[in-house]
């Protein structure tokens, strides 16, 4: 795939949905480039459209019209697997929720992209360990998520989401959940990471801590990037 | 195998719901597995009884099966010696054959003219040695009764014969033959006229002279009497070496068997000794069919006619039907069952991981590994409920072989063991274990196909 200096480029992408029978128009002609290798955060109030945005970059939902390219492949084209297959080489996902597999330990929910990706054995361990090396819990590896703290579970889904080298991670509200003190320090983790391993980041959030740390910011309102 | 350990800790996140759905499937293996074998044992105890009394296959003069019973005399066999001879030594049947015996069925009056009582019987003349060797047939290895089937009686014995016990208690036999558990018959009102002056016996002193005088130890003895094939009344004695529980209520209240000897002097007088017929029996029911068409070929076509014991018994078939059809039935029930329970239980697990689902989705995982997951938790519950039930079903049928429980079927004489064999056909078992998993993992498809076909993003808003 071409290495371009945009990890995503968006063009007139409308995006509509049903709402009981009430048609909801929540992107509405976007075309907007995301710099690769950059701190990217998307802002908006709720209901303005950035999450169905970051959804479509994330590739786990399609525009109602317009095209979009992710890491230089029109996903437009794509069908159901070789979308799966897609999102599981190139894309990494943190969730406000943290979505942890509940019977799954730090270590193999950490290991669980690359089990999808069906990485060799030998190389899986070496990645699991020294990805849950990098987040700081290397020693809590075999804890379940029940076991872990808030601000733990969020370092298992950022390891979750950086074990497989994803040309991007996409982070909807990643902090959202988490306290103050917690919040900060999950983002400088990442800022830290994505100094240290250029890998894309494209956030949604209202964190103003996140905000201030953006090296690109992208404001959306009423389903129009401004 | 990640796939079912991932399976196992799923189906442990609910776990009184997984063991009520392993219960379930369990309780149905135990009854499907249960009834079977008890079916199972039913129709092999049945052919066991068949094959001992009858072979496995009657060779006949052509036409006896259809117009035999009306005019059995013209329909009997004369050159049996021959054809036993050449069936004996056709190296074609000689590695299946167990034993080929002539018997004569007939019908006639019996007679105990010291108590006034008689009764129409039906008469098998046969050779003892054999009968006492076709009675002990074994293929399956099967406890029928508690009872002693030996017929207690000698090639050279040809006055002797053995009686139905039902019959002898109804001949007023007991205490002649010193019969212990004999119902005690009401004192009868003497007929109008009196006892005959003299009965059938005095038209045997000549054949039966130490018989006829009576006298102490005499040993009890009836007359029977039964047209001869010529057409004319004839009547010997037989005295009585045994009462049998016989295995139906018919044979147990009418059946004297005696030498083939006593039985032709009776039907045939002195006249051509014949037989009703040949019974052959062989080693193994499997290969019934394959002697049969040996038989065909090696007996002339228009003199003799050969019939398995399925189908000169057409009730055995009947019988195999009628219980495989419940059987069918019962096992249909307990699979839907086991469906319902799966679909059920898998589309709860399903509602409560749609948020799980969306995230595997998001990180790369198709809808044919999702499809995967679930099936294989269906799979992993199939698994330990038909595993468990097959456990508990050998534990419950062994429980009930050793207890020796009885029970009379319908319109038998006397009881027979209630028995569980879940291993008489082989694929048995295997198959009712087999089944029951493919249902618990196909019952999971359908929750594993919506889990798989949700919106991701719907599914990652569903927390």
């Amino acid at each position: 795939m071409a290495e371009t200096e945009f990890v995503a480029r968006l063009k007139d992408v409308t995006k509509t949905h049903m709402l009981d029978k009430v048609e909801i128009q929540a992107l509405k002609g976007i075309t907007v480039d995301i710099p690769r290798n950059k701190f990217n955060v998307i802002i908006g109030q709720s209901g303005s459209g950035k999450s169905t945005l970051l959804n479509l970059l994330g590739c786990i939902d399609t525009p109602t019209s317009g095209s979009i390219e992710v890491c230089g492949k029109n996903v437009a084209s794509l069908s159901d697997d070789e979308m799966s297959d897609f999102r599981a080489r190139h894309i990494g996902f943190v969730f406000q929720t943290f979505n942890l597999m509940p019977v799954f330990s730090a270590y193999e929910n950490v290991e669980y992209p690359l089990l999808i990706n069906k990485t060799p054995p030998g190389e899986r361990r070496e990645r699991v360990l020294a990805t849950l090396e990098k987040v700081g819990l290397a020693d809590q590896r075999d804890k379940f998520p029940n076991e872990l703290s808030g601000g733990q579970r969020q370092r298992v889904a950022i390891a979750r989401a950086l074990v497989k080298n994803p040309e991007m991670v996409l982070a909807d509200e990643p902090t959202a959940n988490l306290d103050h003190r917690t919040g900060n320090e999950i983002i400088e983790l990442m800022q830290t990471i994505q100094a240290r391993e250029k890998t894309t980041f494209i956030f949604s959030s209202h964190d103003k801590n996140l905000i201030t740390n953006a090296e690109d910011l992208f404001m959306i309102m009423d389903g129009v990037i401004l | 195998m990640k796939t079912l350990r991932i399976a196992y800790r799923n189906i442990c996140r609910n776990k009184r719901r997984s063991l009520m759905t392993i219960l379930a499937i369990a309780v149905s293996s135990v009854s499907v597995l249960l009834f079977g074998g008890n079916i199972s044992s039913i129709i092999y105890t049945l052919q066991t009884g068949y094959v001992r009394t009858s072979g496995h296959i009657h060779i006949y003069k052509k036409g006896y099966s259809r117009y035999g019973a009306a005019n059995p005399a013209a329909y009997g066999m004369e050159d049996y010696g021959r054809i036993i001879k050449l069936i004996n030594d056709d190296p074609a049947v000689k590695p299946h054959l167990r034993l080929v015996m002539p018997f004569l069925a007939f019908q006639g009056i019996a007679g105990n003219f010291t108590a006034d009582t008689s009764q129409s019987f039906f008469g098998m003349g046969i050779v003892p040695s054999l009968f006492e060797k076709l009675m002990v047939w074994d293929q399956y290895h099967l406890k029928v009764t508690k009872t002693d089937v030996s017929i207690g009686l000698k090639d050279d014995d040809l006055s002797g014969g053995v009686l139905g016990y039902g019959m002898a208690e109804r001949l007023n036999l007991c205490g002649e033959m010193g019969l212990t558990d004999c119902a005690v018959p009401p004192a009868a009102k003497e007929a109008p006229g009196g006892a005959p002056t003299e009965d059938f016996s005095a038209l045997t002193k000549d054949d039966f002279p130490a018989q006829a005088a009576g006298g102490a130890g005499a040993a009890a003895r009836l007359d029977l009497l039964a047209a001869t094939s010529g057409g004319a009344p004839n009547v010997v004695s037989v005295e009585l070496r045994k009462a049998m529980k016989m295995g139906t209520k018919a044979f147990n209240e009418g059946l004297i068997i005696m030498n083939l000897d006593l039985a032709q002097k009776l039907v045939s007088g002195r006249g051509v000794k014949k037989v009703t017929g040949l019974m052959v029996q062989l080693n193994r029911t499997d290969s019934t069919e394959l002697v049969k068409k040996r038989l065909e070929q090696l007996l002339p076509g228009n003199d003799y006619e050969v019939k398995t014991f399925g189908e000169v018994r057409p009730m055995y078939g009947q019988t195999i039907s009628m219980f495989l059809t419940i059987f069918g039935f019962v096992a249909l029930i307990m699979g839907v069952i086991v469906l319902f329970t799966t679909i059920n239980t898998m589309s709860m697990s399903v509602m409560e991981r749609i948020s799980e689902i969306g995230t595997s989705r998001a990180l790369g995982l198709r809808r044919s590994a999702i499809i995967g997951q679930f099936v294989g938790e269906g799979f992993l519950l199939g698994t330990l409920g038909s595993t468990l039930g097959v456990v508990a079903a050998l534990a419950v049928s062994l429980g009930v072989n050793l207890l020796e429980i009885t029970w009379t079927p319908p319109d038998y004489a006397n009881p027979i063991l209630l028995s569980i064999h879940m291993f008489l056909q082989p694929f048995f078992l295997p198959a009712c274990w087999l089944g029951l998993i493919a249902v618990a993992t196909l019952s999971s498809v359908i929750p594993a196909r919506n889990a798989a076909r949700m919106a991701i993003v719907d599914a990652l808003r569903h927390n």
